[in-house]
């Protein structure tokens, strides 16, 4: 018998969906071509000629393609998307400033290490240590919304994702401000002490993020999208 | 005559008329995609056909209007398929498209009497 799914994955091309909208597509297609050439050859035809015959029912897989994903998105991408990856990354996000708020509230010390030339990094111990916890559930609600590894990484990470983009927007304004020479905070003195607190705040909790996320990255059965 | 739901008539008849066997049929019973496809061709006497290029799309645009949903489950033989079964949306949907359908059909049938009189 044929490799349905491997011949469905094959022809199908549909780059706009997910990749647990594509296997659930690939999955159902090849169940369906496996039923017709089976119920051929149960008719008499050999399997080469019931493989033939179930082949015949997609004249044009291009065209099926852009049917299927036409279907599927017209509602639109953006709301798989905001289903796989903001609604989970930024349920994630609320955790991990919530958890912040809290400690704030509950005046739980940071631990603060201090640097050569007088630079003290501030560690908040309990929250790196709930990081991975809230990476994990970054990447199941986005598993269970049927996100892919990419979606589910992203949800996970999301926190640690917003940190960067911060960093790269203070970065941005403090290089502009320097170059038309409003503000001279951004001296390359200060880089360093900007690459510590890039550390501490975006690589560690990052690494602790993707960590609880890890288990989530494996691939998962069909889901129902 | 049969009708070959897809390129043969690509025209908002042959959808309607497809949206409505596949409503009516999921209306009775759940089915996975192939079945619906051979139960239509049997139920319809031959008249009406899907082929895989012409259910699929039909079955995820009715899922994402909510009118059916699908669900994966083991078949008899043992096989993961998708079954298709119609929401509470959908059975609100096929009344007035069954109306609809017997209003366009009694005006078509009108219409060849007086053309034969």
């Amino acid at each position: 018998m044929p490799d349905w799914r491997g011949v469905v994955d094959q022809q199908l091309n549909m780059r706009e969906l997910t990749s647990a909208q594509r296997d659930e597509i690939v999955a159902e297609l090849a169940g369906h071509l496996e039923e017709i050439c089976d119920e051929r050859h149960a008719a008499g035809l050999s399997i080469s000629q019931a493989a033939d015959t179930a082949l015949a029912e997609v004249a044009d897989w291009p065209a099926l393609s852009r049917r299927i994903e036409g279907a599927k998105l017209k509602e639109g991408v953006m709301n798989q998307r905001t289903k796989s990856i903001w609604i989970p990354g930024l349920i994630t996000l609320i955790f991990t400033s919530g958890a912040l708020a809290m400690l704030e509230v509950w005046r739980v010390q940071p631990h603060v290490t201090w640097m050569r030339a007088g630079i003290g990094l501030v560690f908040y111990t309990p929250w790196l240590i709930a990081q991975p916890t809230f990476g994990a559930i970054g990447a199941y609600l986005s598993r269970r919304a049927g996100g892919g590894r990419c979606a589910r990484l992203t949800s996970g990470l999301f926190p640690a994702l917003m940190m960067l983009a911060s960093f790269f927007v203070i970065l941005g304004v403090g290089f502009v401000l320097r170059m038309l020479r409003v503000s001279d905070d951004f001296r390359p003195e200060v880089w360093p002490i900007l690459a510590a607190h890039f550390g501490v705040w975006v690589v560690i909790p990052g690494f602790a993020l993707a960590l609880g996320a890890l288990p989530f990255l494996g691939a998962a059965r069909p889901q129902e999208s | 005559m049969k009708i070959r739901i897809g390129k043969q008539i690509p025209s908002k008849i042959a959808r309607g008329s497809a949206e409505l066997a596949i409503l009516s049929l999921l209306s009775k019973q759940a089915f996975y995609g192939f079945e619906i496809a051979r139960r239509i061709e049997e139920e319809s006497g031959g008249a009406l056909r899907f082929n895989l290029a012409s259910l699929y799309p039909m079955l995820y645009e009715l899922e994402k209007r909510g009118w059916i949903k699908g669900r994966w489950e083991t078949n008899r033989a043992g096989r993961d398929r998708r079954y298709y079964s119609i929401t509470a949306q959908g059975r609100r949907r096929l009344a007035p498209l069954r109306r609809e359908w017997r209003f366009f059909f009694a005006a078509l049938e009108r219409l060849a009497e007086v053309s034969r009189a």
